[in-house]
């Protein structure tokens, strides 16, 4: 027994002797992420507008030297004079946020607003993995100082589990509001060059006096603040050069059912009016009511008459837009020169 | 402790029950299996482990057992002991003893023969006797399993081709990328053939993307002329192989004669090999039905459906005989081949003068057409050893391999693959039906041969007693050449023809002074110390010659008539390659007890730049052999020792134009003369220096029950550094890149191995069995440039595919991969963006197609930006085993012989690309692919709990890729155990033979490739590359049956 015993001192001397040596880690480097010298954002200017939401994604020069994902968070946004702005990230406001996705197949006002719901957020954000930049359009709440201002600069921290780089300077130079797109007003200055946008597109709509080609065609977004009635609405309207309404009817060809992605259209007086949502279009995405790219909302109004040969002339107007806040907005056609001729020859 | 005792007593129990006698004398023969006597056998008396007394020359003894003695046992060395259980009545005993195979008493290392418990390095002997009854083009393969930390996988089918191998782990963590087929730089370690370094350049590890026939010079070494091979794997021992050390060392010894009648051995092997399991196809009408099926109920419309269909006449074209076929592709290409093998030696002399001359001839048909392996051998030697103190070795061996690889390279078959995978509704393969890929498979003339010569001669001569000199000169020279002609009408109307040859000469020689003494005055000190200079030298050049258009395919050789597009000169891998070498060696051994074990290298090679030419190189190692302490002896351990070793080894590594640059005559002219151009692409970095690895390594053995059963356990810490890197330049530089070594990595392991020859009650029976184990991992240690990680993206058209992350102090190869997480069985399932509105998506694009939706994968959009792309990889797997070893069993019944061997690998992940190719021919149901019956779970509208996505959602196909490679669903475990062969063997009764005047003969019945148990769906999980890849291109390994036979005349 004794010497089974030494026999087993010894064994369990070596083993641990080996173990010691086996075990020395330190030449073995730790298996951490790697996150490269001069890793920043490529994208060193933000420009979002004030009330609009605005994603901008893909703006970190990673390479493959970094292990991604990397974390992300606002350290801190300071004024010019390199102040700290108060309370910027941590005053949550509502937004609207998507539960369910939009497809542009939405039967009626409840079911998109079943697919939206509300929640408390901060107007700016940073996606914590991704980087990308969430400018809700609450930030209009900030009271932030809009351009010509010299901006913001913000400090990101960028980390992994192999460290962290704090990204300095990144300015945020927010434009003003523009409630609604195309529009005159400068994002500098706020300053309108002109009150009237022109169509995107207008075919072989002539003049009820000349008959010749009418191009003049003007047209305001008028949003009515006096309308405090819930829900919003769009209207869409047409008046001649002296102001006088032309019946929305006339443009007999419309289909009014999928003019816009709104519902319950009514026709009051001369105008049509439709229950919507905005922001409008909703979603970019491409839908029949949006142009090609989903990022403007495209109306068509088009008639078609008999002219003086007895053939079907059609005429059109088309005209893409973007309204970013909620209300009762009318959309308002001007012939400037003539009045369409509606009627057959 | 009390349990562990009692368990060896209910152990020995077996031996026999006892009773009390008197003294008694018993008398008897010991003998060896042969029936040879053998002497100096002890006999002791047990209990009491008092010694009796041993026997004589001719094996006969005579012992007087003291009363109360229950057995004897008889030890003696290079024997397994035995103990005979004895009665009151017992006067004489005639036994036999086994051979103890496992443990072999002499090995030469480090050109000079050791005792094999003086050695403090890592050394695995396996004896010849063990891996003859297979047959292998190459031996390397039978290795598999046997040697602790020698990891072989026999990843490639191609007959002459040997798989990988690597000793303790992996030794480079270089990719190369050549034309999309990434792969592992070769590390395989250095061979030493009967004493001298045998060229294994990595240019025929693969014969992958290089021009040659891909035969390696140690496929020339048949299996049956093995005596021994020695596994070197530490620092330690591997010391004075220096210059190209540093991946372990296999030291091969070749038989030669020792009998004063000459002997003359046949062997011979007849082998069918055949075809594994091929994936079922669906053929004929299921085929189109179920193309058209997939079409209507898969498309946007049923519109749209119908006019696929009908714009594709391969599925509405229903009386067209070209369309309408069921073509078993497979047929063409598989089929089963009968092989053989022969081997004759005649071998005779004493020690004085001895002599051997073994030709063998081995003919291995590829199981696909027009592939094969012929290999015609001589292999010589002779001794002369006129006094003690003089004698010459002399070796030439002489080979010719001839190989065909099809059309295919010696590694991968991407013709034949892409021809299975055409669609049963093609005509078969026939110069009309355009099915190219096809003939070339059966009509490309592919005849690449490799010829080999090997001299050396060695001379000893003792100058006195103790003091040695010896020296050793190698020719070698190594040709190959491959010629391949495509005819015309496989090669768009002109004939093609390749011709390439290349040749390497190699000299080496040693000079060596050896003295060994005991010191003063005692046999208890003794000291074995040697110095020798080496030097090596090869030469090697390779031409090509490439031309189009001879003019018919009857015309093979001579002029073409499209000068144009002929091609041909010498490759730009021609060179010149030294070493030079100086090592001493000393060791001290105290009372076979303590040893100590130092050398010193200094090596000098040609691609070790101006500023270190020398690399040193210095090795140390320890040995206690602690059971030979007075205070263990008579225990049941019968042996025990430990070891401890470090050392440094290099590897070369680049080439001399990354040190010294390059000149090269450029393809401009001044004064009409060509002009001689400095090569911008590379700076000459004159700091190169090889690979070193240092190693340390430490190791316990323990042989209990009189050596019946020995267990080892080593463990090894192995730093590989100043691998090459390609560091881009700054391009405001006159030169591209730079290669420096910077690169590292660190392998830790653990090797466990056991030997067991129980004593069996029946003497009818012997049993021994052999099990081993080793576990390693690997970690980078450094990157190019100091960067913490690099991400490999391969070359290739599916390059987007394939992504190898390396980063530091993680294992070397991890997989980049979209994280699977199953499918979405609704289309509410699929997440929407709260601030956008829109759904998870497939890139950056927006749109309906690119939205996910009911059936397709689940992917981990792992930054949270609901768009996946790449920065969504997560980095998993490992691509390289972490568990490798082997278990075999050998039993003896009488004259019968049954070994069973296994071999298994365990943790590690395969990118199963064979399978996701099955799933990825139904992304184009109007594309010619071939298909197989989807055996998956998948999805459907009726089945959405499904574990694999829709894979017949054909419009969609191609932005979502549901199954793309780079898939999670796709990393699987590579572990496997294999059965890799088994031997029946009967040998005849010696008295019979005696009549036919044969002295011995063996009959045998072999299987090989038996059955491997994995949970792994491809095909067979070891039939991929080293960096885990199953490309369903790979040479499918055929399963053998051999019956054979062996005779002695």
């Amino acid at each position: 027994m004794k010497r089974l015993k030494s026999i087993y001192t010894v064994i369990s001397i070596h083993l641990v002797g080996i173990l010691l040596i086996m075990s020395c880690d330190t030449f073995i480097p730790d298996d951490i992420d790697a996150l490269e010298d001069g890793l920043s954002f490529s994208t060193r200017e933000f420009t979002p507008y004030m009330g609009r939401t605005t994603v901008y994604d893909n703006s970190l020069s990673a390479t493959n030297k970094t292990s991604l994902p990397l974390s992300f968070k606002i350290l801190d946004i300071k004024d010019v004079d390199g102040e700290s702005v108060p309370n910027i990230l941590d005053r949550k406001f509502p937004v609207s946020i998507w539960i369910d996705s939009y497809t542009g197949l939405e039967k009626s006002i409840e079911e998109i607003a079943k697919k939206r719901k509300t929640e408390y957020r901060p107007a700016i954000e940073i996606q914590e993995k991704s980087g990308n930049f969430i400018f809700w359009n609450t930030t209009s709440f900030l009271d932030l100082q809009t351009s010509p201002y010299d901006g913001y600069s913000m400090d990101i921290s960028i980390s992994n589990s192999g460290g962290s780089i704090i990204d300095r300077g990144i300015k945020l130079k927010p434009f003003k509001a523009r409630p609604y797109e195309p529009s005159r007003y400068d994002q500098n200055t706020g300053l309108a060059a002109g009150t009237y946008v022109y169509p995107k597109s207008v075919y072989n709509i002539q003049g009820e006096k000349s008959g010749f080609i009418e191009t003049d065609i003007r047209i305001n977004f008028v949003k009515d603040y006096d309308n405090k009635t819930p829900g919003n609405t769009l209207t869409i309207s047409a008046v001649d050069s002296l102001y006088r309404p032309i019946d929305i009817k006339k443009f007999n060809s419309t289909k009014w059912n999928s003019l816009v992605h709104g519902f319950n259209h009514r026709f009051v007086g001369p105008k049509v009016v439709y229950d919507v949502m905005f922001p409008m279009p909703l979603v970019p995405l491409k839908t029949p009511y949006t142009n090609s790219d989903g990022t403007l909302a495209s109306i068509t109004l088009s008639y078609n008459r008999l002219n003086g040969f007895g053939r079907q002339e059609d005429a059109f107007l088309d005209f893409d837009f973007a309204i970013y806040e909620e209300g009762h907005w009318e959309i308002v056609f001007r012939f400037a020169g003539e009045s369409p001729k509606f009627d057959n020859d | 402790m009390k349990y562990i005792y009692n368990l060896i007593v209910i152990l020995f129990l077996c031996i026999g029950q006892a009773y009390s006698q008197n003294d008694a004398t018993i008398t008897g023969t010991v003998v060896d299996m042969d029936g040879n006597g053998i002497s100096s056998v002890t006999i002791k008396a047990i209990p009491g482990n008092k010694s009796l007394g041993s026997t004589d020359a001719k094996g006969n003894f005579s012992v007087k057992v003291p009363a109360g003695t229950k057995s004897l046992s008889f030890n003696s060395m290079g024997f397994l002991s035995r103990s005979v259980q004895i009665t009151a009545n017992t006067k004489t005993l005639n036994i036999d003893l086994e051979p103890n195979s496992t443990e072999i008493q002499e090995v030469t290392i480090a050109y000079a023969a050791r005792k094999a418990e003086t050695l403090t390095g890592s050394a695995v002997v396996i004896s010849g006797k063990d891996i003859k009854d297979v047959p292998a083009a190459n031996f390397t393969d039978l290795l598999q399993g046997r040697v602790v930390g020698l990891n072989v996988q026999q990843n490639n089918g191609t007959p002459g081709m040997r798989g990988s191998m690597s000793i303790r782990g992996l030794n480079s963590s270089t990719i190369s990328n050549s034309g999309g087929d990434p792969f592992l730089t070769a590390t395989s370690p250095l061979f030493v053939i009967d004493g001298v370094p045998i060229e294994d350049n990595q240019s025929f590890q693969y014969g992958f993307q290089s021009p040659g026939p891909g035969i390696s010079p140690i496929s020339m070494i048949p299996s049956e002329d093995i005596e021994t091979i020695v596994v070197l794997k530490d620092a330690q021992a591997t010391a004075l192989y220096g210059s190209r050390g540093a991946y372990g060392v296999i030291l091969v010894t070749t038989k030669r004669g020792n009998s004063n009648i000459p002997q003359i051995n046949y062997s011979h092997n007849s082998f069918l090999s055949t075809v594994p399991k091929l994936k079922p196809i669906l053929g004929g009408a299921d085929e189109n039905r179920f193309r058209v099926n997939q079409i209507l109920q898969n498309d946007t419309s049923y519109f749209k459906a119908l006019q696929l269909i009908n714009d594709n006449p391969f599925l509405a074209d229903s009386l067209s005989a070209f369309f309408n076929n069921s073509t078993d592709w497979h047929s063409y290409f598989y089929a089963n081949r009968y092989n053989m093998e022969h081997h004759v030696s005649i071998q005779g002399g004493t020690d004085k003068f001895n002599y051997k001359v073994a030709p063998s001839y081995f003919k291995n048909n590829g199981i696909i057409r027009n592939t094969g392996f012929t290999r015609y051998n001589v292999s010589t030697n002779m001794r002369y050893r006129p006094s003690d103190g003089f004698e010459v070795n002399a070796y030439v061996n002489t080979g010719l391999a001839k190989n065909s690889t099809g059309s295919g390279n010696a590694f991968q078959q991407a013709g034949i693959a892409s021809s299975v995978n055409t669609t049963s509704l093609l005509p078969p393969p026939s110069i009309y039906t355009g099915s190219f890929d096809a003939m070339a498979a059966s009509s490309v003339v592919n005849d690449n041969k490799t010829g080999n010569f090997t001299g050396n001669v060695e001379l000893r001569y003792q100058i006195f007693q103790g003091l040695r000199v010896s020296s050793t000169f190698k020719y070698q020279f190594d040709l190959a050449s491959s010629n391949k002609f495509i005819p015309e009408i496989l090669n768009s109307g002109q004939t093609g023809l390749t011709m390439y040859d290349d040749n390497r000469r190699t000299v080496y020689n040693r000079n060596m002074i050896q003295y060994d003494a005991k010191l003063f005055g005692s046999e208890k000190h003794s000291i074995n110390a040697s110095v020798f200079n080496e030097v090596n030298t090869s030469v090697f050049k390779a031409q090509g010659m490439l031309m189009t258009g001879t003019g018919s395919d009857q015309i093979q050789v001579g002029l073409s008539s499209n000068t144009r597009n002929s091609r041909g000169g010498y490759f730009d891998n021609l060179g010149e390659w030294k070493s030079l070498g100086y090592a001493a060696q000393a060791t001290y051994i105290f009372d076979n007890k303590y040893i100590v074990d130092g050398a010193y290298r200094l090596d000098g090679t040609s691609t070790s730049g101006a500023k270190s030419p020398f690399t040193h190189n210095p090795t140390a190692g320890l040995r206690w052999n602690f059971f030979k302490e007075s205070w263990l002896e008579n225990s049941f351990f019968s042996d025990g020792s430990m070891r401890i070793s470090w050392g440094k080894n290099i590897y070369p590594t680049g080439s001399v134009y990354d040190v010294y640059g390059r000149y090269y005559v450029a393809g401009k002219k001044y004064n009409n003369e060509p002009v001689v151009e400095l090569d911008m692409a590379k700076i000459p970095n004159i700091d190169m220096t090889p690979i070193i690895n240092t190693q340390w390594s430490g190791g316990i053995s323990l042989s209990m029950f009189q050596n019946r059963l020995s267990v080892n356990y080593e463990t090894y810490y192995k730093e590989g550094k100043n691998e090459l890197a390609e560091i881009p330049l700054a391009n405001m530089n006159a030169f591209d890149k730079i290669m420096e070594n910077e690169r590292a990595i660190v392998n830790r392991g653990h090797e466990f191995s056991m030997n067991f020859n129980p004593q069996m009650k029946n003497n009818d029976w012997r049993l021994s069995m052999y099990a081993n184990l080793a576990i390693n991992r690997d970690y980078q240690a450094r990157l190019a440039n100091n960067e913490r990680q690099e991400l490999f993206e391969s070359e290739g058209d599916d390059g987007k595919y394939m992504m190898i992350l390396q980063r530091l102090g993680r294992n070397a190869f991890s997989n980049v991969l979209f994280h699977y997480k199953g499918v979405y069985q609704s289309d509410e399932d699929v997440p929407v963006n709260p601030a956008t509105g829109m759904k998870y998506r497939v890139s950056n694009n927006v749109g309906d197609q690119y939205f996910f939706r009911a059936g397709d994968p689940i992917f981990t959009d792992l930054n949270g930006d609901y768009i996946l792309d790449n920065r969504d990889l997560v980095i998993v797997g490992n691509a390289r085993p972490m568990m490798t070893g082997g278990f075999g069993f050998n039993i003896v019944y009488k004259a019968f012989q049954f070994s069973p061997n296994f071999s298994y690998t365990l943790k590690r992940d395969i990118i199963n690309r064979a399978t996701a190719d099955l799933y990825r021919n139904y992304y184009s149901p109007t594309g010619w692919h071939a298909l197989s019956p989807i055996q998956g779970n998948y999805y459907t509208r009726q089945n959405p709990n499904a574990e694999y996505p829709n894979p017949l959602d054909f419009r969609r196909a191609n932005t979502i890729d549901p199954y793309r490679y780079n898939s999670t669903l796709f990393q699987e475990e590579g572990s496997y155990l294999k059965f890799n062969n088994a031997t029946l063997a009967y040998s005849f009764n010696n008295d019979l033979l005696k009549r036919y005047s044969l002295s011995n003969m063996r009959l045998r019945v072999t299987l090989s490739n038996i059955f491997t148990w994995s949970t792994y769906t491809g095909p067979d999980p070891e039939l991929v590359t080293d960096l885990g890849y199953d490309n369903s291109g790979g040479y499918p390994r055929a399963r053998d049956i051999t019956f054979g036979f062996e005779v002695q005349f």
